[in-house]
């Protein structure tokens, strides 16, 4: 199913009075009617947050680094969950997770905690998920027990079961009155078990054994606890406070305990629980040393756990989770079926991956002519798109895939070379011509993911730059205007549609701002594969960038905007705000620049390298600390304070 | 907190109240309508008639708003007949002919609410369509420099439901029909400012939580309420201890979630003790809940499930809603096809004689959807009338139309008298007033004492051509 999340968003935006949604040989063009109120101003610029900037005063960061601010409590999300309960139980329960309700989404991600919200629905979902969870553990309960609970030692191997599984399920030690009030509840389960088995019902109960009805209770009663179901952080000790400081809101600042630190270490790198390793540090006091927290987060980003949980966070920013529902207009797109969607997928996957882990340096994810590629994505890209050449056989690659060709071949050699396809499923990394194909706008899924179901589309285009990779979402819409598109011109290309834009004024102080980006990936058609035609007519890939800190200016075709997105300061800015969103699961704070520009030093000076990024994030204060709110409100005054943010 | 069940509505009805919804499960996804949709129950058998037959009783009030999106085409919409008695319906809306005298059609009636607050025109419809809030700051690009946030305010259904919501097992309950936007666009119920309530999309999710355990032995029932409740016992004990440890910010979303708890506590307290009452068969499974092509099935059976819920009491407070703003679904299902999604529909020129009989036929099929249920409502006989007599739906849109992103005049549509609370069969022209007094005059026909909904500002009392 097609479906924009967050991109539709925008899209809404920049709608707004202007967007004609022209279809090919339907419509083309707007006129704008009388405005019912006053005219709009045509819009000039976009303005760029400061956030993205460096400090004007840099000297101020000498005091004024460090900054922790308020967040609210952290719900686990349906995939923390999902990874939890797999850690805990050993069963992957996807199907069980697959029916909570969505998260909703907030800054393109889905762990912002202060949309994580509960309603009637989700605790119905907790508690049949628990009670599903519960009947595992009792089926299991030999392998996650250490003792079995018989005779006179029942009650003493469910104590200590109750403080084994409590303290992963939790996160974090039992407190012997927690102890004892699930021991209480597991005694209560097996009464009400021996009562059932006396009732002139009992058949109606089947095998009932008392000891496990114990178990199972307990079970479900810590897997609906707000300390299974979120990420409680009540904090150690007090290491200062904000006070009558304009920019710092009011509160104190307390460390995180050892346990509540491994948690967020975990969820940030795995969005999972900690493992065995990672509680014994916890519980011997030592992740409060930046050192050890440090090589743990070293230690962990070399479990295979981390690429799927850092994976999270890439697919999320670059919208590649939304690849697997592309939908194509069959009537179109003969060549475009829905099975495509994964190989794409998989090749955004490899490419951004490879550049993060290998290459180590992000500046090439703009710019990279590598992929990966199977046969069958191979074959897809060859047929080519409108007056692409295309090799002498229907698998051969056309000449973007010149995979390590000597430029002095003769042209029979060149095209002899060009056969070198991988074959089988497998994906293979393979060089391309850099002139056609280079760095991500170029991959196959943002291409076919940016362009509508039935044609293409540089406004998408260009609000997956600007909204994604320049962090600058678009300027204020005009006032309500009357827009009627006239009927179409069915002689234009994409581009001579979408030019209409920029006749029109109202149009024109948006759409300048993303369909010239978009204009410079016209070589690409719907599908993602490389044209030199359309309808007919040349393609013209030209386009300009505008409004942005470091890199406006005309260009010409996708690899001249690949190396611009990969010289731009703007864009490794925006990178810096992306991660730390995921990573703190809120939006920043004015209160941070100092530290986003921190943050921006070490990555520039590790020549961008992604994981020098993460670790500076984890190294920050706003990651090992929680701002305890001071205010004396009771808590209906802070719902009412909160909604009126 | 210990309700017991509601004897009044259940005692005697019990028996052909089974035998009825029986029938409804006999009915429930007959298969793809397609076209025209065919009331399930054009020919109930007189013998339901007895259904709530009772007249010494009066039956419960119910409310259900209903939601389709991206505006209308007023000019097809209205009547060609002056503001008055409904004589006669639009084009689009042809399909209620038969419901004429049982619904209310609404001219100049503005979401004056959402021409404030940040966001575009779609968030800023959503966030007020039926809470008359304005849409608050928070971190949703889209916006005129500040960034959209969540509704600002609690909604029409769930104001209602904390009055007469604790007579049922469910307080209220929320369906969607392929709602993949989990944002403000997205969500039209507001339990409160910032607190969006998201729908169940899945039928066959619904009609487990409405229903699953109907048939099983009382004493099954009993034992797996006392564990449940043992259980949650120790959860709310949990959340008590931890409240008085967090601060300010994070107690408040506890004490949100600890409220769902004791909701469900109650609920299941409800429905350990009223199993059996209700029955029917479990809609057919549907593999691609979200796909485009099951969206007229998906709809279907959420209606069916929606009535189900109402007519065996489990709820008396609902929301269906129909996808989303800005929706990008395209009607796959109708014949012949149409040429795209209906956000892109709805933008089309006026002028444009390709797209623009798409949208319309797009528009014509929400307005069979809604004569679908109506018709399910007003076949169910309850009292001296029908369950839709008792009932009062409105169906409402953020926007009027899609290519102006206009938010005045928005095509309201009512039915149902709210026992007897609402007059109906009418076709008003407002003029231009606030939607604030549309949604204080529902809550005034649930006889709740209220003197402004929403923004207050925008408050100017309630709607007296309306109220009985």
């Amino acid at each position: 199913m097609f479906k924009w999340p967050s991109l539709v968003l925008l899209y809404g935006a920049a709608t707004w009075g202007c967007e004609s949604k022209l279809k090919p040989n339907i419509e083309a063009g707007v006129t704008l009617s009388e405005p019912q109120q006053e005219a709009p101003e045509p819009r000039e610029s976009v303005s760029v947050s400061p956030m993205l900037r460096p400090p004007s005063e840099p000297e101020i960061c000498e005091s004024r680094s460090g900054y922790v601010p308020p967040m609210v409590i952290r719900r686990l999300t349906r995939a923390e969950y999902r990874n939890t309960a797999r850690s805990l139980i050993g069963v992957d329960v996807a199907d069980l997770v697959g029916g909570f309700p969505p998260e909703e989404e907030v800054n393109g991600f889905d762990n912002q905690s202060k949309s994580l919200q509960v309603s009637a629905l989700h605790v119905e979902q907790f508690l049949e998920a628990s009670e599903r969870l519960a009947d595992i553990v009792v089926n299991r309960f030999e392998t996650l027990s250490p003792c079995v609970p018989i005779n006179d030692e029942a009650d003493r191997c469910i104590s200590s079961f109750i403080k084994d599984f409590g303290l992963k399920a939790w996160r974090r030690p039992l407190s012997e009155s927690e102890v004892s009030r699930l021991l209480g509840l597991y005694r209560a389960g097996v009464e009400g078990a021996k009562e059932d088995l006396r009732a002139p019902q009992a058949y109606l109960f089947g095998e009932l054994d008392p000891v496990s009805d114990g178990i199972s209770l307990v079970v479900s009663a810590l897997l609906q606890s707000p300390h299974f179901l979120y990420r409680v952080e009540i904090g150690s000790e007090a290491v200062g406070a904000y006070v009558n400081d304009p920019e710092r809101e009011e509160g104190d600042i307390k460390r995180l305990s050892d346990y509540e630190l491994a948690s967020r270490l975990s969820y940030l790198l795995w969005k999972d629980m900690p493992d065995d390793q990672l509680f014994s540090a916890a519980a011997a006091g030592q992740l409060n040393d930046p050192e050890v927290l440090i090589s743990q987060a070293e230690r962990m980003l070399l479990d295979p756990k981390a690429s799927e949980g850092l994976w999270s966070f890439f697919e999320q920013w670059l919208a590649i989770d939304e690849v697997a529902d592309i939908d194509k207009d069959q009537s179109i797109f003969p060549t475009y079926n829905n099975d495509l969607n994964a190989l794409l997928e998989t090749e955004a996957r490899l490419f951004i991956e490879d550049i993060v882990f290998e290459q180590r340096d992000l500046r090439r994810l703009f710019n990279s002519p590598q992929t990966f590629i199977n046969a069958r994505l191979a074959s897809h890209y060859a047929r080519g798109g409108e007056g692409a050449e295309r090799g002498p056989t229907e698998v051969v690659l056309s000449e973007e895939w010149a995979f390590n060709v000597d430029p002095k071949l003769s042209e029979e050699e060149r095209r002899a070379s060009y056969s070198v396809i991988p074959n089988g499923d497998s994906f293979q990394r393979v060089d391309l011509n850099p002139q056609r194909r280079s760095g991500l706008l170029t991959r196959g899924a943002v291409l076919a993911l940016t362009t509508k179901p039935n044609m293409g589309d540089p406004v998408h285009r260009g609000l997956y730059i600007r909204e994604r990779l320049l962090c600058t979402p678009l300027p204020p819409p005009p006032p309500d205007i009357v827009v009627i598109a006239p009927d179409p011109d069915p002689t234009l290309t994409t581009r001579e549609q979408f030019g209409v834009h920029s006749s029109e004024p109202a149009c024109e102080g948006c759409h300048k701002l993303v369909d010239p980006l978009g204009f410079g990936l016209e070589s690409f058609d719907p599908m993602g594969r490389f044209r030199t035609l359309e309808n007919g007519k040349p393609i013209d890939d030209s386009g300009e960038i505008i409004s942005t800190l470091d890199i406006d200016g005309t260009f010409v075709g996708s690899q001249a905007l690949g190396q611009r997105l990969a010289e731009s300061e703007q864009v490794q800015r925006c990178v810096v705000l992306n991660l730390m969103r995921y990573a703190h699961g809120r939006s920043e704070s004015p209160g941070e620049l100092c530290d986003i520009d921190s943050h921006y030093g070490q990555f520039q000076s590790s020549g961008y390298d992604f994981l020098t990024l993460l670790r500076s994030i984890i190294s920050s204060p706003a990651f090992s600390r929680l701002h305890i709110d001071r205010a004396l409100t009771t808590a209906q005054d802070a719902m009412s304070q909160r909604s009126g943010e | 907190m210990r309700h017991k069940p509601n004897q009044r509505f259940h005692s005697k009805a019990s028996p052909s109240r089974r035998r009825f919804l029986e029938y409804i499960g006999a009915g429930v996804g007959a298969g793809s309508l397609g076209g025209l949709p065919l009331p399930l129950f054009s020919s109930l058998p007189t013998s339901f008639a007895q259904v709530g037959e009772a007249s010494e009783r009066r039956a419960p009030q119910r409310l259900l708003l209903f939601y389709t999106p991206n505006g209308t085409k007023k000019e097809l919409w209205r009547p060609s007949h002056e503001p008055g008695v409904l004589t006669d319906l639009g084009p689009i809306l042809s399909a209620l002919a038969p419901h004429k005298n049982k619904i209310n059609l609404f001219d100049g009636v503005d979401l004056k609410a959402a021409l404030e607050g940040p966001g575009g025109p779609h968030q800023r419809g959503m966030a007020s369509l039926f809470s008359g809030a304005v849409i608050t700051e928070g971190d949703f690009v889209g916006g005129d420099g500040r960034k959209a946030g969540w509704g600002g305010g609690v909604t029409v259904d769930q104001f209602i439901a904390q009055y007469i919501g604790a007579e049922t097992p469910f307080r209220s309950l929320e369906l969607g029909v392929r709602v993949v936007e989990n944002m403000p666009r997205g969500r039209v119920s507001y339990g409160g400012a910032n607190m969006p309530l998201p729908p169940e999309n899945n039928p066959s999710q619904v009609y487990q939580r409405l229903f699953s355990g109907a048939n099983e032995p009382e004493a099954l029932t009993r034992r797996r309420l006392r564990r449940r409740q043992s259980a949650l016992d120790s959860v709310l004990e949990d959340f008590r201890r931890l409240e008085g440890k967090l601060d300010t910010r994070d107690r408040a979303k506890l004490q949100q979630h600890a409220q769902s708890l004791r909701e469900l506590e109650r609920r299941l307290a409800i429905s350990g003790s009223g199993s059996g009452l209700c029955q029917t068969q479990s809609p057919p499974m549907i593999s691609e809940i979200m796909s485009e092509s099951s969206f007229n099935e998906v709809a279907r059976q959420q209606v069916d499930l929606m009535v189900s819920a109402l007519a065996c009491d489990q709820t008396r407070v609902g929301s269906l809603q129909c996808s989303t703003a800005v929706n990008a679904c395209r009607f796959s299902f109708l014949e012949p096809s149409v040429s795209s999604e209906g956000h892109s529909l709805s933008h089309a020129g006026d002028s444009n004689e390709g797209m623009q009989p798409d949208w319309e036929r797009n528009l014509t099929w929400y307005a069979e959807l809604f004569a679908y249920l109506i018709a399910q409502l007003d076949a169910i006989p309850e009292g001296n009338g029908t369950l839709l007599d008792n009932t009062v739906v409105l169906w409402g849109n953020e926007i009027s139309r899609g290519n102006t992103h206009d938010l005045t005049d928005i095509p309201f549509v009512m039915a149902g008298g709210a026992g007897g609370a609402l007059r109906t069969g009418q076709y008003l022209n407002y003029q231009g007033i606030a939607h604030n007094q549309l949604l204080l005059s529902l809550i005034h026909a649930f006889g709740i004492e209220a003197s402004t909904f929403g923004a207050e500002h925008l408050n100017n009392g309630t709607l007296s051509e309306i109220l009985t």
